[in-house]
Order: C-alpha cells, then structure tokens, then sequence
C-alpha cells in the first residue's frame, strides 16, 4: 500500500519541524559545530597547548599561520576554541543525560504514585529549589576537589534534575487524567505496562523538548563555571576560561573574547532554536 | 486574606530551617577548614582561632549556637575577614547589589513587557519578527559575554561610561551592569509575556468582549492582559530575588563590591558563616517573594483566590 | 423582496477563506427580518458560526472575508473598528457557546454588564451599575444583587449563559445572535434558556439568529431556518423536523437473569483541594443490583453523580462506604492481581472518543491490548484475527488497522473503542454518555451498533445519558439520580408515561416536542430552578427546591424507597397522590 504520509507521530513531527527554515538552520549550524569541533583541530597544524613565541597575540586572518589568531602566550586560538567545545559538549551531554535519568525517574514517579508520597517528593525538590540554583553548583564545585571533569559533571547534572523533575511531574500528573489512562486501567492493564507503554511514550515530546533546552543550559553552565575558574582549568581549554581570558585582553585584542564567545552564542542559539521549533512542531494545534 | 498571608508567612519558618540545616551540613561536611590557607599561622595560633570561634566543639552544638544568634540577628563573625561581622559585610555589599538589582530589574520590566505585548499584537509581522531575533540573540548571550562586549563597545570604543569601578552614588557606573544584568531578563519577559498573552487573545471571552465593541485598548488592558500576566509574575519573583542578591560575574566584570562574591569566596575559604549568611538573605528573599506571587495570583485571578 | 421590510442583516455571497485551504463557506446568502427568529442549522464544521462571525469582524486576522454584510443598510465589512464597535454590542448582540469561557474570569458578572452599559449608553458608574441588576432580573436571574458580586467560575454553566445572555442585551440592541447557546447544558436548562430567548423576542421586538446542530431544538422558537453544509446553503424555509431519528425501542428483556453487579449502601466522599477544603458528597448510601440480560439506563442531570457511579461499578474508585459485589464477590476483598483478572467481565464506553484512545496506538494495537493483557497465551496471528474480526463486526474495514486516532473521525473512534471493549467478551458493557460528543449520523449509527452487540452477545449494558431517546432504544429498566441518590426505579416504560417521580416527569418535560405549536406551549411552561450544589444538599427530599408539589414534610423527612408496582420503585412522599406522566 502506498503511504503519502508518515502515519507515526515521530514522523510526522520530523516533517514538520523541517518544515521550518529556524529549525533547518539550527540543525545545520549543530551539525557544522559538532562536525568542526570533531575533526577541525586535525586540520591545522597546531597543537592545544603548543605555544607559538613568533606569533603573540596575533590577529586571525585566513592566510596567517593561525587562522583565528592566537592568544597572549601564542597558543593557536582555532585549535583551543574547537578543542573548548568538544568538552563543553561532552561535559554538557553527559550532564544533561544525568539530569534527565534522574529527573524523568524522579518525576515520572512522584507523579504516578497515588497519594502524599509524590506530594512530599516534591516538596524536596522545592526545598533544594529555594536553595540558590547556582550557589549549590558553585559550592559543589568549591568544596570539592578542584578541575575533575567528573566532579564537574556530577556537580551539573545533581542540579540540572531538579527543573526536570517538575516539568516531568506537571506532564505526568496531566497524563493521568487523561481519558485513555483510565480506559487502560479499564481494560485491566498493569500499571507497570500502563506505564512504559502509555505514559512514558506520550512524555517523549516534552522531554526531548526541555532535553534541548538543558543542553544549553549545561553548556552555559559549564562555561559561567570554567569562567568563574571553578570548572574546567588551565592548561585545559574550555569556552569559559577562553572567553575569561579574552576579557582580560579586551582593551588590546578583541578576537580572543570574540572567537570563543562566538562559538558558544552560536551553540547556545541554535539549542534555543532548535528547542522552539520542536515545541511547536510537537504541539497538537499545528496543523 | 491577610489571615491567610499571616499563615502562609508562618508557614515559611520551617522551609527557611530545612534549608539551613542542609546547606550547613552541605557546608560541613567538605573536606578542610577556614584556616588551611594561612600558611603564617603557627599549629598553636590556629588551634586557639578554632577554639576562640567555637568550631572545636561538636556540630550540633555549634548549629544551635548559630541558630540562636540568628533569632537574635547576630549572622557571626567571618572567618577570614576576621576584623568584620557577617552582618557588616553583608551590610556594606547589598545596598551596592540591590540598587544594581532594582535597576537591572525595572530596566527589564520597562523594556520586556511593553515588548511581548507589541510581539503578541503584530503576532508572525514585521515587529514580531524582528523582536524575536532580538530576544533570541539576547538569550543566547550570556553575562559574562555580553558584559565585556557592552564594556567594549560603550566604555572603550565610543567612551561614552566607565569600563568598571564605583563610586558611591555614582550611577554613571551602574548603567552598563544594570544593561548586562537586564537584557538577558528583558528577553525572557518579553518571550513569556508574547507566549502568555497571544493564548489568553484567543480565549473565548476575549472575543466576546470584542464582540461587545470594548474597544481593542479596553479589551487588551481589562479582559486581555490579567490573565496573561499570571505566568509573568510567577517567573518574577525568584528572578527579583536572584537580581538583588547580586550577580558575582557583573560584579566581578564591573568591578563592582556587591555581595556577589561572598558566597563563592566563602565557600572556597570556608567562611561558614558569611556562605549561611548570604543563603539566609537569598532564600528569605526567594521564600517572601514567592508569597507575594502567590497572592499576586490571588488579585488577577480570582479562582485561586484565598479564603 | 418586499420594499417595506428591509432585512436588518443582510449577508450576500458570503467567503470565507484561511490562507492555504479550501473556503469554509462559499458566497452564502441569508437575510434577517426585523423580529424574526432565524435558525442557522448544519454539522458541525458546516461553517455556521463563522458566517456570523465574518460579518462582525470577529475572525482570526489571517482569515479572507469577502462578499457583503449588511446591517440596516451599513456595509459591516470594512468598517472602520471605531463604527464596527459602536454596532457590536450596541446594535448586535452576541451570545457564545460554552458561556463560563465567554465571560471574562476575573471580573464580576455586575462589572461586565456595568461595562458595557457606560461603554453603549455613555451611563454614570453607578447608574451603570443600577442597571446592571435590572439586566440579570430581566434574564431572570434570581438573586440578582447577589450575583452581581459573583464571578464566573462560582456560576453554574446555565447562570453563565443567562449572564452571557444579559451581556448581549445590555445595549438593548436590535438583534441577537445566539451560537450554540444550549449546547453543552442539560436539557432542563436548554428548555429554560430557549424558553428565555423565546419570550424576549415575544417581549420586545427583538430579531433572534440562533445557530445550532441540533435542529430538534428549534421547533418552538423558529420563524425560519437555513441549513449550511460543508459550507453552503442548502435549505431555507419553515421549520420542519429532520428524518426521524428515533430508532426501535429496545426488545423486552429475555427472562431477569441472576443478579451480576450489586452495589449495597455505596457512598462517594471526595475532599475539595484547599486549606480544609470541603467534602462533596457525589454518591449517597445507593443500593443498585444489574440482572443479567437487562440492560440498565442511569439519567439525571449533570452532577447527580451518574459517571462517579459508572466508576465505583467498574473498581476504577473505591467507595468511601458501602460495597460492590461481582457475581458475589465483593471486589474489595480481591487483590490488585485478582481484580485486573476479572475486569475484562465489564467494559467501559467514555464520552470523549478519541481522548479515550493513546494517541501513540494504531487501532490494531489499541484494540489488541486488551487480548495481549487478558490473553497471553495467544499468537500474534490468532490475536489479528480477532481484531480484524471484531473491526468488522463493529463496522470498520481492515485498512483502518494501521491508523492513528488522529485520522480517524469522532464516530470511527468511538466504534474503535467499542471494539477495544466488545474483542474482550465482556458480560456488562458500562457506557458513559457515549453519543454526546458525536454528530447526528454517528450517534444513529453507535446506537444500532449498541443495539446490535447487546443482541448477539449475552451482554448488558449500563448506560450513562442524559438523552432519554437513546435510553429508549437500549435500555429495559431506567434508574432516575439526582444529587446522588436514586429517584425512581423502574421498567423503560417510566419514560413513555409512567414516570410518577416529580424530577422524573421533569426531564421528560425537558425533552423538546417535535410539533411546533406543541414545543411552543412546552417552552411557555417551563418553570426555573437547578440543581443545588452537592456541597450543601437540601434536607429531607432534596429535590423539594424544585418540587412543585413539595410540602413540609418533604423539608423534614427523607422519603422512603417505596414499591410503586412490581419493578418499580420511588422515594417521594407524595407519589400517591400525584398523577402519573411526563
């Protein structure tokens, strides 16, 4: 039989997020970011922490030795920006992906158990809420042992969940009072089978949603943190410390902000982006 | 009304204590202590500091002593800057954050709302568009970012503000922090308040005030407006707590003597009072905020309301 | 046309047409006379409320309207929005379905009608504000400075439309437009506003639209009707009533097998949310018994507590007292495991079809779960065979199997989800309002479909509705709630007649007639009064604040359960001495 149209719900939100020019775009420039910061330090010649004493604080320019430039110590700017990304990236994933396991966990459950069991599990998460978001990161990352990507990691993700759990208690708590729940329980299905086969299929949409948009929180996170010289540290290059030291050199060389700041608003835009787009294109009022 | 304000006022106390008991514990139990880093200090001169400041004795003790000056608002004295009280410290950092606060606050207020509610009016037109590039780009921006860049642009291209420093009273000093702190908040509203309105302007009663010949300016202000602030006010109120308390990236681009930095070097330190002092006001500031908005909700819509 | 009679509103080759798509209405034509009651009658989607919409504006801006609209002589469309608005509500009066969202939420009824007063009629406040009592009584609403001070949400959705109904009126405009004014409310209620509307066009010279799906209603009220589909015109002309939808009455019962379902003494408390919050009682101390083989309608009002019943019936909530017994089993003594075994024996038919189906689930896999749960031990191909068997039975092909419920319409998921229930072999079939949300040809064809599975299976059903013809068709035995409790019990008779319960001869009352004079002097008869809230239900009898024949003692006793003849049963004090009828 020919099918004109995907019939699944993934298929046809896929059609209509890259239906989207804003959504084309963000994935383009994802793809592009990650591709360059994947194999880009293999086309240039320079290493990360190689120190060039010709060529200080050099200007980029597409014919000079260092295409973006190099910093006050000669260190090849393209090299460290893209190398910063590949650990912003991976910092940012695996965090994220720790937040989400134990936020979707968390608020799938406090959501489906009857009773004031799911009322004071939140009621934890409330109180860590009042505790200031990043004042916990911050002391995390200063009370324990300094410049541990894992320490970092862990530090991100142990906060990150916290919003997720809500988000995914809201979804759930409006999940169960939909009709075809009840119509499960009805028909006699198991909880745990209602579970993994209704309500988790039907929480996707809204996850992979806020998924993007924790990635880019992350990697805010992860930056505002190396930038604070609490994440990751010196000689290691991550977008937060580039772009603290390009602010030291603001009043004599802009690139050095300008390069690493670049990448990461570009990042964090085309997350944005993407994240709206997604939202919309999983929104039941579109057409 | 007020009865239920006075109950809910109440009712933050316990919150307020839960949240102590765990960032002291947090706070405790991190390896090291406030005197590690003197390198000057002689065995017997520390051994005298940790007794003279009661940490030899066993926690618990020490957590009641500390609670019982808080009843009395005696926040202790800071561990490093040993000739200052946590009170004098805070005291001299949070008037500095608050007006930075309260400036980046109403410049995020005057320029968010006014904006999502044009964005909503001209819904998928030129000025909607344009807004939200402006607002896409402002959020992707972030502080530590756009405060260098504005610094580059006002204070050494065109020279037009101080790059960083303060003076007291000196607002000339506070425009280019109170712009970095604001934008990205201006943005947010501005999104919020687009998304909010333009689902309450196609609730049904809204045509059928227009259907009623109200008036598009007495439709938007009296029937449209309310209810699209309810998601509005709910993200202002931890934001107004998080603005005050001062911004340790703005203040530190700045050069600005907020309290921003007290938290991260007490923490690193080992400050213990300074960082539970600076949590104290944070989340006081975050729990009385969030009644407000609670009761706030209670105003625009009367569903909610209290009995 | 006439030359004396210029139409107050006058549309010409009406368009309407959203960028991208098909138009919604192509170049209609209707004219509205000064004091008639037009009725505007199609399907749903038909493109009726857009028309009156398109004339005043009140589309989406990306909407193309084009065409001619005309009000006394003033071309509506391209009117500057200062004119336009100075004619809407003033001149033209709107009244929206679902009035609780059309009215403002955070403002009270009093400040919206004083509103429009100073906004029409350049009044003082409180000028505006006398006359805004004036407005509610006018509607009547009773209680009026009361309700004034009221807000929306604490109205009940009849109050709402009144309120709806004196909003439209405060400029004392020319012409009314009612959209779906009835839909949604019970028909008590229905008859009370269409009566309402009725006698303010008698009143005062008012021109009535009144747009609807349900042609039945128009009956008495009607001068003329025009009937839209798929966007054109199709008929205009006196009412006349539709093709007649009343189907076969039920077949008698096969001889009353034994009792299947039982619920003794069952009470349903729930606690509102809030500081202390209330208890509402939805269910009180009912005994219920279901034979086999005779099918049983529940009716009542909207919350008389006829679905928390269907639910406690089916385990899906436990009573807060009393007990349900299966086949004699209570089923509170049965564990998790034991109860979801036997859950297969009683089925359930929701109101909302296709929010009654996972989105993420084919039809094959909805239908299939059932089986998969229930009977494991099948093949995936035995398992097929029966879905398609059941599809089929039920009435739909086997191409529908890989579809998703989005591409299905109202009545095709509503027929899913019988087949969802029937592939199971229940032996109840429970059914919670299950034609309400569907169209006219739907609702005929789920009905025969009912009507056809409780023939060729030994299947009973229990049958939640509020539209007494369809109890009529398939039901043997009829169980009136009100506020909870049982009313009258007895053979499906009580609705031909019989009924001897005041609250049971007042649904039927509410019923409209289908001989226009008749549905006339229905509507002239109408008498107000709603259901009390459950929070705080009336002593002794609670229906005597509708009674028309309560006494003292209705105030101060509960009436007793009561053999009127065998099968059938009352609680009223009087039912002696009242006739019987409806």
């Amino acid at each position: 039989m020919p099918e004109p149209l995907p019939t699944s719900q993934a298929g046809r939100t896929l059609q209509r997020l890259l239906r989207r020019a804003d959504a084309r775009w963000a994935l383009l420039a994802l793809g592009l970011i990650g591709a360059l910061a994947l194999l880009g330090p293999l086309l240039s010649p320079w290493g990360t922490e190689t120190l060039d004493w010709r060529h200080l604080a050099q200007p980029p320019g597409l014919t000079a030795a260092h295409w973006l430039g190099t910093d006050r110590l000669g260190r090849d700017l393209y090299v460290r920006t893209l190398s910063a990304v590949r650990i912003s990236l991976l910092v940012s994933l695996l965090a994220s992906a720790l937040s989400l396991v134990i936020g979707v966990g968390f608020g799938a459950v406090a959501g489906f158990v009857p009773g004031r069991t799911g009322v004071w599990m939140m009621r934890f998460v409330d109180v860590l809420y009042s505790l200031p978001y990043l004042f916990i990161v911050i002391i995390l990352t200063a009370l324990l042992p300094r410049g541990s990507l894992t320490v970092l990691l862990l530090s991100l993700g142990a906060v990150g969940w916290l919003t997720t759990a809500r988000i995914v208690r809201g979804e759930t708590l409006a999940l169960k009072q939909r009709p075809f729940i009840e119509a499960a329980r009805a028909l006699g299905v198991p909880p745990a089978r209602i579970v993994v086969r209704h309500v988790v299929p039907n929480l996707l949409g809204p996850v992979l949603v806020y998924a993007t948009l924790t990635i880019a929180q992350m990697i805010l996170f992860e930056s505002f943190l190396s930038f604070l010289g609490l994440g990751v540290q010196e000689p290691r290059a991550s977008l937060g410390n580039l772009i603290f030291l390009g602010a030291q050199e603001l009043e004599s060389a802009t690139w050095i902000l300008l390069v690493p700041a670049g990448f990461l608003v570009a990042l964090l835009l085309a997350l944005n982006q993407l994240a709206d787009a997604l939202r919309d294109a999983l929104d039941p009022r579109a057409a | 009304m007020l009865s239920y304000a006075l109950r809910r006022l109440a009712g933050l106390l316990p919150t307020l204590l839960v949240i102590l008991t765990l960032s002291f514990a947090i706070l405790r139990s991190a390896p090291g202590g406030p005197f590690d880093q003197e390198q000057a200090l002689s065995p017997q001169v520390r051994a005298n500091l940790t007794r003279a400041y009661g940490l030899d004795q066993p926690w618990p003790r020490q957590y009641l002593h500390y609670l019982r000056g808080l009843a009395h608002g005696d926040f202790g004295p800071s561990l490093r800057a040993r000739d200052f009280t946590v009170r004098e410290l805070i005291a001299q950092g949070l008037p500095v954050s608050a007006t930075l606060g309260a400036c980046a606050f109403a410049l995020a207020l005057a320029l968010g709302l006014p904006c999502g509610i044009a964005a909503a009016l001209h819904a998928q037109r030129g000025t909607d568009r344009v807004l939200a590039v402006l607002s896409a780009l402002l959020l992707a921006l972030p502080s530590f970012v756009i405060g260098p860049l504005l610094a580059l642009l006002f204070g050494i291209g065109l020279g037009w503000l101080p790059v960083a420093g303060w003076q007291p009273g000196g607002g000339r000093f506070l425009i280019l922090p109170a712009l970095t702190l604001g934008l990205p908040v201006a943005a947010y509203l501005a999104r919020l308040m687009r998304a909010s309105l333009l689902e309450t302007l196609r609730a049904p009663f809204v045509r059928s005030a227009q259907a009623r010949g109200l008036g598009p300016l007495r439709v938007l202000w009296r029937h449209a407006l309310p209810p699209a602030l309810l998601p509005v006010v709910s993200y202002l109120g931890p934001t107004l707590a998080f603005l005050i308390t001062g911004s340790l990236v703005v203040e530190s681009v700045f050069g600005l003597p907020g309290t921003g930095r007290y938290l991260v070097q007490g923490a690193i330190d080992r400050d213990y009072p300074l960082v539970l002092g600076m949590i104290v006001v944070y989340a006081t500031l975050t729990l009385l905020l969030n009644l407000l908005v609670d009761l706030a909700y209670g105003w625009l819509d009367p569903r909610v309301r209290h009995a | 046309m006439r030359p004396e009679a210029q139409p107050l509103l006058s549309l010409r080759a009406l368009t309407v047409r959203y960028p991208g798509a098909a138009p919604v209405l192509h170049g209609v034509d209707l004219d509205v006379q000064p004091g008639e009651c037009l009725g505007v009658v199609g399907p749903s989607g038909a493109g009726k409320s857009q028309l009156f919409l398109a004339a005043l504006g009140l589309l989406p801006p990306q909407a193309q309207v084009s065409g001619s609209a005309r009000y006394a002589g003033t071309e509506l469309l391209g009117l500057p929005r200062r004119a336009l608005d100075r004619l809407r509500g003033g001149k033209i009066g709107l009244v929206f379905q679902d009035a609780r969202a059309a009215l403002t939420p955070h403002a009270t009824i009093g400040a919206q009608l004083a509103e429009v007063r100073r906004r029409h009629c350049g009044e003082s406040r409180a000028l505006a504000r006398r006359h805004a009592r004036d407005l509610l009584e006018r509607v009547q609403v009773s209680d009026a400075a009361r309700r004034l001070q009221q807000y929306p949400h604490e109205l009940s959705g009849g109050l709402c439309q009144r309120a709806m109904i004196a909003l439209a009126l405060a400029a004392e405009p020319r012409l009314l437009i009612a959209d779906e004014p009835t839909t949604a409310l019970d028909l008590t209620v229905q008859s009370q506003i269409l009566a309402l509307l009725a006698a303010l066009k008698e009143g005062g010279g008012l021109s009535l639209v009144l747009i609807t799906h349900d042609l039945g209603s128009l009956a008495g009220i009607a001068d003329r009707v025009a009937e839209l589909e798929a966007g054109r015109q199709v008929r205009s002309g006196a009412w006349r009533p539709g093709p007649a939808g009343t189907p076969a009455a039920a077949e008698s019962p096969p001889a009353a097998g034994a009792a299947l379902l039982a619920l003794q003494g069952v009470s349903v408390r729930h606690r509102l949310p809030g500081w202390r919050g209330p208890t509402l009682e939805a269910v009180h101390g009912l005994d219920l018994t279901l034979a086999a083989g005779v099918s049983l309608g529940i009716v009542g009002e909207s919350g008389s507590g006829k679905s928390t019943l269907l639910r406690v019936a089916l385990a899906l909530q436990p009573p807060s007292e009393g007990r349900v017994r299966w086949d004699g089993t209570d089923l509170a003594s049965l564990g998790a495991a034991a109860l979801r075994g036997q859950r297969r024996n009683r089925q359930l038919i929701f109101q909302d079809p296709a929010g009654s189906l996972d989105p993420r689930l084919t039809v094959a896999e909805a239908v299939g779960e059932g089986l998969a749960v229930h009977a494991p031990q099948l093949a995936a191909a035995e398992r097929s065979a029966a879905v398609c068997a059941v599809l089929q039975a039920v009435g739909l092909g086997p191409e529908l199997l890989a579809r998703h419920p989005h591409e299905l319409s109202g009545g095709q998921c509503q027929r899913v989800a019988i087949a969802r229930a029937l592939v199971l072999n229940p032996r109840v079939l429970c059914c919670d309002e299950p034609m309400s949300a569907l169209d006219a040809t739907s609702q005929a064809q789920v009905s025969a479909l009912l009507a056809r599975s409780q023939r060729a299976a030994p299947l009973t059903l229990l049958f939640v509705s509020h539209d007494l013809a369809a109890v009529r068709a398939l039901c043997h035995e009829v169980l009136v709630l009100y506020l909870g409790r049982r009313m009258e019990r007895g053979p499906v008779t009580l609705l031909h007649g019989a009924a001897r319960h005041p609250y049971t001869q007042e649904l039927l009352r509410a019923e409209p007639a289908a001989d226009p004079a008749v549905e006339r002097a229905r509507l002239a008869a109408v008498r107000p009064g709603e259901m009390p809230s459950a929070l705080a239900p009336p002593s002794g009898c609670v229906f005597r604040t509708r009674c028309p024949y309560a006494l003292a003692r209705c105030a101060a006793q509960v009436p007793p359960w009561e053999s009127v003849a065998p099968g059938h049963e009352i609680a009223c004090h009087r039912w002696r001495e009242l006739p019987p009828g409806g």
